[in-house]
């Protein structure tokens, strides 16, 4: 295939004749790490005469032992190599970059080398990605690519990551990448099921223009997966990883203050001390010997220093997490097969996920006939604490999250000895806290145990016709079925805590109260099934141009089930089955989308595309994709949208003449692409209001529906990206720096948008093609291969970064979209702020809109009441901050010397805000560093102004009138204090050491140079090891938000464990 | 190029292949077989949930999770009912009626949601020829709008639910809102002449069918619009009164309206009032916050009105409520406070009330005693008399005649020989009656009477110290929604002190 030619392989003259006593000689070319180089040539040294590699690095050539082979390619340092009798020949080149020589998996499957690419795209090999044994590919990608964010947003055992490459193309809608594994379309879930390990290779074709042939799906990007496939030699390799996890991040507290609420108050107003308090008003701690709890039912009483010995029980709170993962794999002549455990025990007690999975890759050729075919198996079993459904057994109580019962415990109490949930101080009716349930008991009591099995498989077969024409048909299918059992254990409150608990009189009723246990149901199943045909090949015009062609079309089906239902009264405890409760069963309405419950859906896509390329002389590359798609989702006079695209490259440095043959200069490529795809940005079923019975309803036979909350118009049309993208690529030095740059803008239009609108209308919510917006960045890379050289070591160095913004530059009616946040979102504290992620006419997609106190309009300063002191809630919202980076920057430097070597990845983000729903929690518990920054005096709120004279309009410094209240009456205070959302609005800027991996191929001679056995590496590995956030920030991770899908971004919840740091060891043994 | 041909006999055959494969049904798959549309909901399956909201809203939907009040709780502490007790911190915002944008949010937003189910109803009925769902589904909502205005006053009305028309509706006069709702109950009242078809019946989980209870509520609520306005207008609204009492008039004894779809004893099921203020289907209290207040414990204990053992549970040999805004270490925690009695939370299925018949009795004692109406054989006092004794019937309390004539009899501020001559007087000795009756089952119309009239002794304020004000909040302040969704039209109403800016009918 004349397109596969490697850069110098061009340049050859083929097919002279072949001397006497040649005979022909294999061979294959592979690079330091064990990586096949594909497409180096492989010249007859004083003879022009040469040949190609394959993709695989395997060669063959007419020979005679003596001979000198010079083996030359982009990327590599170019070698000689002398024929001797062996009749296979390996051939080790040293890579200096990867991403000039690498083969890019481009649209279907289809091989293309970088060089002819007029678009952006990057290439992480097996090694790259395995380098922090990483359990999730999103976690691995993290760092590596320029243009792609990846935010982590929780510490759970699923280690859930929202992908954005290059910004966002949708306001509410879609802004992951696609994903393909094997050409097959595959739902990006599985990116986190996937063993790392099995990827052969992962390319991120970052640009709208890239993916053109994907259709709707790949404006986005595209994460393209090959997964391994055997070679010719065979291979097993085991590997095995142990890391454990450690809470890294904990917010600030205060340490001074223990229990009380002002439940008991001296002469000088001073709050006492209350032994069985939630909240941490009370006096200072003053080492004296204190009450804790209430007295027990056998008489005793809880006692201890009031001082903050105990602060430190709530770090240690939190599990030392344990991750293991074994793998084992064999590949061979056509199959690859592969099986993985993995097996996470998370921060928070009992939370574990396991992950086992098999693989099976084959294939055969039959003359012109190829057939691969890949069948994946993964089986996922999870049993996590249910922090969302602890609220259901405890209705109207504080309690909130997991963090925020530690978080109510005050720093004199000992936490930890309350694990012992028989003991008599550990047991549920005895707890110390009288508005708080023990943390132990949540964990062990209120589960989600979770089953996930998916099926991964694909079928495609392809014939040559001719050597211009091959037919390709492809089926591939992802299935998942999915159950989740949701159990609440039944509240068994003693007689004492009924009775006489509470010194003498029943206990608080919100928690001390016996409860019937609950249990909810739910299974769904997912198919999607994707049939490719297309008709590909290449074919030289005219001596020096050659045109290569695509033409082919799609149907995927998209089907999902959900069945789901529950008991909130189940008669015999702990018996957890739906049939096995009083009263009527809870049967929850499907509300839309497939995240709901109870629905049935089908979604149905046509596609038709074609594509043109040509190549001349290997150096000017074109090419033209067109492609109409039919979507079931819109109305059939909507449904049709077509949409064209295309890109140049240039490869300079092949084409000038000084260039050529310069030693500074190795190799210039320009490129650029122009696009435009559609996208239907909508769940099915979403052109009509729809009804449904509210909560209650039925009541035996009477039924009842009530309007929901969105009105959409019928007509809406799919959004479009409109793509520009200008790229450089520079090698210099034989390619020993590399750089790369590309900049992109994209104009997204059409935007189909849930427009809040004023509740009067009768709908919260309308839907409709409702805004424009653009984004637009710069992407660069910079390779250092190696960065020096210190005896036989050698350090690399790689740089990415990415500046990326956006710009709303239209909106239905000029009216700020509000695109998610305090809808739905969690919070514990009834004052608790307001703070959505909304886009607004002018400004970042997305800002963030919230409560502010009320201001000076001359000076921004806080306005104070001249009596009280306090400030007060102003009317409107405020937009500020961003809360998608402006930059990300990631360095990867690695140390290499002989079989050792370091890697590290270091990343930064900024720019960017968040706010931490636990920062207002944390105030309402008394326990925040915040809380206590003024001693719990009253104090004078600072940066205030006051009103010159009532309703003067002027104001002037506040220097002298404090606050009426510095305690719990200023600090729990909504409209003072806990109810302003900006008081937890913070910058998001971090810097993290996101990797290290240091490794040791282990000499051969230490085994007795066993035969069998081909490298044996051990690691050590470590992950999130270093965190730096600004001061402003006291309150966590910067990444972590209250959901892990969606479009919102930088809104954290105290539902969240504290964020984790992982380190480890690896042993990787190839037989 | 003659490859070119060959090639072009081969792909336009696949390419056809390819669209063909779309059999011309094979996108027709987006019609939603999950839920009801537009295409099959009718006026019937949408009115016993708007009806059952109706009556429930008023009631108070509780906000989800934390706190567990519910959204006209404030009403409750503010007028003297309910209180929290000594186990919580006090509200800092409630108790200090320093309102916020988010106090009246929730209230608002489930209010206008009922709303709009009522809206549907009726122009879906109206399309049916369900004439009497409509007048049924006008006249809730009549009720409901009234309570909304008392509560905002200027609203969205006539621009509201009609998203085709702006998505942003303005706001109408508290006042001509008044006007257009007595237009459309006297709308309603016409359409209930008409013909009832069956379906209704089935529907009409309020009155089952029954339209002359229906006019009678339409009409209760035509006087509660007027006896509203009592201190600003300066006539007798002669005509409309005339309209009441000339077709049906209003609710009598007996002829309480309330819903009950079948309640049960079950999460969720539980008639709305219990679920609150009552017990969880499991016989834990349903609110651990909430108690009475020590203001109408005061009251009721020193009058010996034996209603009080119907409202309220004793604490020992007596009843005991929390004071108001006092620091949770000064009152009683909430084992120690009187809970909600057998006459308010009688059975998790009761029924939820929507107007009882004492307050309309109340509604038209008042109207006697400023002479709007005069009707043979009834006066202001036999009236006043009948809404007392109802009451007390009302509550279930044990041979109810007898107590409320004795308890008449004792009290000089019960007995109507001490209500004054001046209809003025005589309104507000009638109005603290209603007060009375009134304990916690509608606290928002005691809310109103106060802010109308300033009838109530001294001792409801909030102890507070932190309080902004020693008098109620005249209104609410607009929902932080509006201000996000709505702003232009919002901000046309001004800056809102809820001390200074007064709804229409306040004096």
């Amino acid at each position: 295939m004349r397109k596969f030619l490697s850069l110098f392989a061009v340049l050859l003259v083929c097919g002279l004749s072949a001397f006497s006593q040649t005979r022909l000689v294999t061979g294959k070319v592979t690079d330091q790490n064990g990586q096949p180089v594909p497409f180096a040539s492989v010249i007859l040294k004083g003879d022009k005469t040469g040949t190609s590699a394959d993709a695989n690095g395997a060669f063959s050539i007419s020979a005679k032992s003596g001979d000198i082979l010079v083996i030359t390619g982009a990327g590599i340092t170019s070698k000689e190599i002398t024929v001797t009798d062996e009749p296979e020949i390996n051939v080790l080149v040293s890579r200096s970059n990867s991403a000039l020589t690498e083969v890019v998996v481009t649209a279907l499957g289809i091989q293309r080398q970088a060089k002819d690419l007029g678009y952006a795209t990057a290439t992480l090999n097996n090694r790259t990605l395995t380098q922090a044994k990483s359990v999730n590919i999103a976690q691995a990608l993290n760092g590596k690519v320029s243009g792609l964010n990846i935010s982590t947003v929780n510490s759970g055992v699923f280690e859930n990551a929202k992908i954005n490459i290059r910004g966002i193309r949708s306001l509410t809608g879609n802004n992951q990448p696609m994903l393909v594994v094997d050409g097959a379309p595959t739902p990006l879930g599985y990116l986190s099921s996937i063993p790392p390990d099995d990827v052969q290779d992962l390319t991120v074709l970052k640009s709208a223009a890239s993916a053109a042939i994907y259709g709707p799906d790949a404006v986005n990007g595209v994460i393209v997966i090959t997964t391994k496939r055997g070679g010719k030699t065979p291979t097993v390799t085991l590997n095995s990883t142990v890391q454990a996890t450690r809470v890294s991040f904990f917010p600030k507290l205060q340490k001074e203050f223990g229990q009380g609420a002002g439940e008991t108050v001296d002469l000088y107003g001073n709050y006492g001390h209350v032994p069985y308090e939630n909240q941490q008003f009370g006096p200072a701690f003053d080492g004296s010997i204190k009450d804790i709890g209430v007295p027990l039912p056998d008489g005793t009483q809880q006692k201890g220093p009031y001082t903050n010995g105990h602060y430190k029980d709530k770090v240690k709170f939190w599990n030392t997490g344990l991750t293991v993962q074994n793998s084992v794999s064999v590949a061979g002549e056509d199959f690859y097969l592969s099986a993985e455990d993995a097996n996470i025990k998370g921060l928070i007690p009992d939370d574990v996920n396991r992950r086992t999975s098999l693989r099976f890759n084959g294939g055969k050729k039959f003359g012109g006939l190829t057939v691969n075919y890949g069948l994946n198996y993964i089986l996922q079993n999870s049993d996590v604490v249910n922090e969302a459904g602890f609220q259901n057994s405890f209705p109207g109580a504080y309690d909130g999250g997991l963090f925020f019962l530690v978080m109510q415990t005050a720093s004199n109490v000992p936490l930890l000895n309350y694990k012992d949930l028989n003991s008599e101080i550990g047991q549920f009716s005895n707890y110390y806290n009288e508005y708080a349930v023990n943390p132990y008991w949540l964990i062990h009591n209120i589960r989600s145990r979770s089953r996930e099995d998916d099926i991964i498989g694909s079928i495609e077969a392809s014939y040559k016709f001719a050597s211009w024409l091959k037919a390709t048909v492809r089926l591939s299918s992802n299935l998942t079925f999915a159950s989740t059992k949701n159990t609440n254990a039944p509240v068994i409150v003693s007689d004492w805590a009924k009775t006489v608990g509470f010194y003498g009189s029943p206990r608080n009723a919100t928690q001390y109260s016996d409860r019937a246990g609950i249990v909810f149901d739910d299974a769904n199943s997912n198919s999607r099934i994707n049939l490719d045909y297309y008709l590909s090949g290449e074919h030289d015009v005219i001596k020096g141009l050659s045109v290569n062609y695509v033409l082919g079309g799609t149907m995927r089906q998209n089907r999902s089930k959900d069945v789901a239902v529950g008991g909130n009264n189940l008669v015999v405890p702990f018996l957890y089955n739906v049939s096995a409760k009083s009263g009527d069963a809870n049967v929850p309405t499907y509300a839309g989308g497939t995240a709901g419950n109870n629905f049935e859906i089908t979604s149905r896509l046509l596609s038709a595309y074609g594509t043109i390329g040509l190549n001349y002389q290997g150096w000017a590359n074109a090419e033209f994709i067109a492609r109409n798609d039919w979507d079931s989702r819109l109305l059939a006079k909507n449904r049709s949208f077509f949409y064209p695209s295309a890109n140049v490259a240039f490869v300079l440095s092949d084409l000038i003449e000084g260039l050529k043959n310069s030693n500074t200069i190795s190799y210039l490529k320009l490129r650029a692409a122009i696009s435009k795809s559609g996208n239907v940005n909508l769940s099915p079923y979403s052109l009509q209001a729809t009804y449904s019975q509210p909560s209650g309803f039925p009541y035996g036979n009477t039924v009842g529906y009530t309007a929901n909350g969105t009105i959409p118009s019928p007509d809406l049309k799919p959004e479009f990206v409109n793509n520009k993208e200008v790229g450089i690529e520079l090698g210099f030095l034989q390619n020993r720096i590399n750089f790369q740059s590309t900049y992109f803008f994209q104009k997204n239009t059409n935007q189909i948008l849930f427009i809040s609108q004023s509740s009067t209308t009768g709908y919260g919510f309308g839907l409709a093609n409702a805004a424009d917006f653009n984004n637009y960045g710069v992407e660069m890379d910079l390779d250092l291969t190696p960065l020096i050289k210190i005896g036989k070591g050698r350090i690399d160095f790689r740089i990415n970064a990415t500046y990326n913004d956006n710009k709303v530059t239209h909106t239905l009616g000029d009216v700020p979209v509000i695109v998610g946040g305090s809808n739905g979102f969690i919070q514990n504290s009834v004052s608790s702020p307001t703070i959505n992620n909304i886009a607004v006419v002018g400004s970042p997609a997305f800002g963030f809109q919230m409560t502010d106190y009320l201001r000076d309009s001359a000076t921004g300063k806080v306005i104070v009441d001249r009596t009280t002191g306090m400030p007060t809630q102003s009317p409107g919202l405020v937009v500020r901050g961003r809360s998608l980076p402006l930059w990300v920057i990631g360095i990867t430097p690695t140390y290499t010397i002989g079989d050792f070597s370091i890697r590290m990845t270091w990343d930064y983000k900024g720019g960017h805000n968040f706010f931490s729903g636990l920062g207002s929690d944390e105030d309402f518990a008394g326990i925040s560093a915040r809380s206590g920054e003024y001693g719990r005096q009253r104090f004078v709120f600072p940066n205030s102004v006051v009103e010159t004279a009532p309703g003067s309009g002027k104001y002037e410094a506040n220097t002298n009138i404090q606050v009426q209240d510095g305690n719990s009456n200023f600090w729990t205070s909504a409209k003072a204090n806990s109810a302003i959302a900006t008081n937890y609005f913070a910058s998001a800027d971090a810097i993290r050491l996101r990797e290290v991996n240091i490794s040791y191929s282990l000499p051969n001679r230490w085994f007795g140079n066993v035969k069998a056995i081909k490298r044996i590496t051990i690691s050590a590995v470590g992950k999130n090891l270093l965190l730096f956030v600004p001061k402003s920030n006291q309150w966590g991770d910067p990444e972590f938000n209250y959901s892990a899908t969606g479009n919102t971004f930088g809104l954290a919840s105290s539902f969240q464990a504290p964020a984790g740091r992982l380190f480890g060891g690896s042993l990787t043994v190839q037989f | 190029m003659r490859h070119i041909h060959k090639l072009s006999l081969i792909i336009i055959p696949v390419a056809f292949m390819a669209l063909a494969g779309c059999k011309k049904d094979f996108l027709d798959v987006n019609k939603d077989p999950n839920r009801v549309t537009d295409d099959n909901i009718t006026a019937e399956l949408i009115f016993p949930a708007a009806a059952e909201g109706a009556g429930a809203t008023p009631v108070g939907a509780r906000a989800d999770g934390a706190g567990a009040q519910t959204s006209m709780q404030f009403a409750q502490n503010w007028i003297g009912y309910m209180a929290s007790n000594g186990d919580f911190a006090r509200d800092p915002t409630q108790t200090t009626y320093n309102i916020d944008f988010t106090f009246g949010d929730n209230l608002f937003q489930t209010r206008y949601g009922v709303l709009f189910d009522l809206h549907q109803a009726e122009i879906k009925g109206l399309a049916n020829n369900d004439t009497a769902l409509a007048a049924a589904s006008m006249i809730l909502s009549a009720k409901m709008f009234q309570e909304l205005v008392d509560l905002f006053g200027n609203i969205p009305y006539s621009q509201a639910f009609n998203v085709n028309l702006t998505t942003r509706p303005a706001y109408d006069k508290a006042e001509d809102i008044y006007q257009s709702l007595q237009l459309r109950l006297d709308t309603a009242i016409m359409y209930l002449g008409l013909d009832v078809p069956k379906k209704f019946v089935a529907a009409d989980i309020v009155n089952h069918g029954n339209t002359d209870k229906w006019i009678k509520l339409a009409n209760t609520i035509k006087l509660r619009l007027l006896i509203r306005q009592s201190e600003v207008i300066g006539a007798a609204p002669t005509a409309e009164i005339s309209k009441i009492f000339a077709n049906q008039g209003v609710l009598g004894a007996g002829e309480s309206v309330s819903v009950n779809p079948g309640y049960v004893n079950d999460v969720d099921k539980q008639s709305p009032f219990y679920a609150n203020y009552g017990y969880t289907p499991t016989g834990v209290i349903a609110t651990s916050s909430t108690n009475a207040n020590d203001y109408i414990v005061n009251i009721l204990a020193g009058s010996n009105d034996p209603r009080i053992a119907r409202y309220f549970t004793p604490v020992g040999p007596g009843y005991v409520g929390d004071v108001y805004g006092d620091e949770p270490g000064n009152i009683p925690p909430g084992n120690q406070s009187s809970y909600f009695g057998p006459g308010l939370i009688s059975s998790p299925t009761q029924d939820q009330w929507i107007m009882p018949s004492y307050e309309s009795l109340f509604l038209k004692a008042e109207a006697l005693a400023r002479g709007w109406v005069t009707i043979t054989g009834e006066t202001a006092e036999s009236v006043y008399k009948e809404a007392v004794t109802e009451s007390f019937v009302w509550l279930g309390v044990p041979d109810p005649e007898n107590a409320a004539a004795t308890y008449m009899a004792n009290n000089a501020f019960a007995d109507f020989a001490n209500a004054g001559t001046t209809p003025s007087d005589q309104a507000k000795f009638i109005v603290f009656q209603k007060y009375l009756a009134n304990v916690g089952i509608d606290p928002q119309e005691s809310y109103s009477d106060q802010r109308r009239l300033n009838f109530l002794p001294a001792g409801y304020i909030s102890v507070n110290p932190s309080k902004v004000s020693n008098k109620l909040p005249l209104r609410l302040l607009y929902p932080q929604s509006e201000y996000t969704t709505n702003a232009e039209n919002v901000l046309k109403e001004g800056t809102i002190d809820p001390f200074t800016t007064k709804l229409f009918w306040e004096p």
